[in-house]
């Protein structure tokens, strides 16, 4: 029984994506509710990346139309049309699809998984101490936080980057559904969509940038070192 | 020592796309967010010169003097309307007209009339001063113009002096008129 688990990934089972796509829902409409006041500044978004990127694209999409299916429906400031709530869950489904290709490059394999801070006491021998060597060890430990700072903020910029250009789709994509039987084409459809949805959009791709940038990559690395995803 | 310039070679150039990858990402988070700002100023813009396509918009503040306040905000209006019509238009009115003054004389708002020494004062708001003044002309005299904010406040000032009247939203600035 042991050998039979210890060879199965741990969330391939259906009970336990299930679960997975449950509680991401969960966390993601709490925090739709909790930020209702904020307009179109939402957690859901990351989650549902972060869905995606840790445990695979189906997850990520279950939470996208879970989320949805609830948030379309029961929401204060009016339930959604179907029409309307597909095109909503279509656009949420990029953020998963964003994940599940930002997890096959080889991102993954740079991902700071091993935390690689070197104590004082282990650069120099202690009858080394010297002043000489005080600053050495002064030096190297700013070095190394530098490097950390670099590799972090490049790891920031890359999520960041992603989330935004998913935003920015799904924006064009929401914008253009919200006027589509309102116009008498496609294209004022589209036109129209994008200057009257600018304001909210501008906010929602904002708020994305700085959640991926930040929220995203500290979830995946500590999932990482925990040896989940 | 060829081995090691070619790595030196390899490693720099490495180094430049990785930079420029980089680079590359900033330059395209700066395009979307310009071209969002761009759509935004548009739409700021459109609403400014159109004024909602040729119709203004107005916030009304109600102030009854009993505790309770209604605001109606982002009215629509024409042009050519003052702000008597437009109190007339959402709210409940009872005036009387002087053909001479061209102008109606306020005794109601939805019900709550004016006696003894209380009566509807007239206010607007300074964008100037981030203030209230009150109107020194009717309501009727009052030319509408895009994002107006006015109000009307019913009150028992001690004077028929405009400088010691109350705002209409309590603890707001006062101001004797709109800087120009």
């Amino acid at each position: 029984m042991t050998r039979l688990t210890a060879h199965r990934p741990v969330f391939s089972g259906s009970v336990t994506q299930t679960a997975l796509v449950a509680v991401f829902a969960a966390i993601s409409l709490a925090s739709n509710y909790a930020m209702i006041g904020i307009v179109n500044v939402k957690l859901m978004d990351t989650l549902v990346f972060l869905a995606a990127f840790l445990f695979g694209l189906r997850i990520g999409v279950g939470v996208a139309v879970v989320s949805w299916g609830v948030y379309g429906f029961i929401n204060p400031y009016g339930a959604d049309d179907l029409i309307l709530l597909s095109f909503l869950v279509a656009g949420e489904c990029f953020y998963a699809i964003t994940g599940f290709a930002l997890r096959r490059t080889s991102l993954e394999r740079e991902l700071p998984v091993e935390k690689k801070y070197p104590t004082r006491t282990a650069m120099v021998p202690a009858p080394l101490r010297t002043l000489r060597a005080r600053i050495a060890i002064r030096l190297t430990s700013f070095r190394g936080f530098v490097t950390r700072l670099i590799s972090y903020g490049r790891l920031s910029l890359l999520f960041g980057t992603a989330g935004l250009l998913s935003t920015l789709a799904y924006d064009v994509l929401t914008n253009f559904a919200s006027w589509l039987f309102k116009t008498p084409s496609l294209y004022s459809a589209l036109v129209i969509g994008l200057v009257t949805g600018a304001p909210f959009a501008l906010v929602h791709e904002v708020s994305n940038l700085f959640f991926f940038a930040t929220i995203a990559p500290a979830t995946i690395i500590a999932s990482r070192r925990l040896g989940h995803g | 020592m060829a081995s090691f310039g070619s790595y030196v070679l390899k490693s720099a150039k490495s180094s430049a796309r990785t930079r420029f990858f980089y680079i590359g990402l900033i330059v395209v988070i700066a395009l979307v967010l310009a071209g969002q700002l761009g759509a935004y100023i548009q739409l700021e813009g459109f609403f400014r010169t159109s004024s909602n396509g040729g119709y203004l918009t107005i916030d009304t503040l109600i102030n009854y003097g009993n505790g309770t306040s209604r605001w109606a905000n982002k009215t629509h209006v024409p042009p050519s309307w003052n702000f008597y019509d437009l109190t007339a238009n959402i709210s409940k009115v009872e005036a009387t007209y002087t053909s001479v003054l061209n102008e109606h004389f306020i005794q109601g708002i939805d019900g709550v009339r004016g006696s003894g020494r209380s009566y509807w004062t007239l206010w607007t708001f300074c964008d100037a001063g981030r203030g209230w003044a009150a109107s020194p002309v009717g309501a009727d005299l009052i030319r509408l113009k895009n994002r107006m904010v006015l109000a009307w406040y019913f009150q028992a000032p001690p004077t028929s002096d405009p400088s010691t009247w109350q705002p209409p939203v309590p603890s707001a600035t006062k101001l004797s008129s709109c800087p120009r």
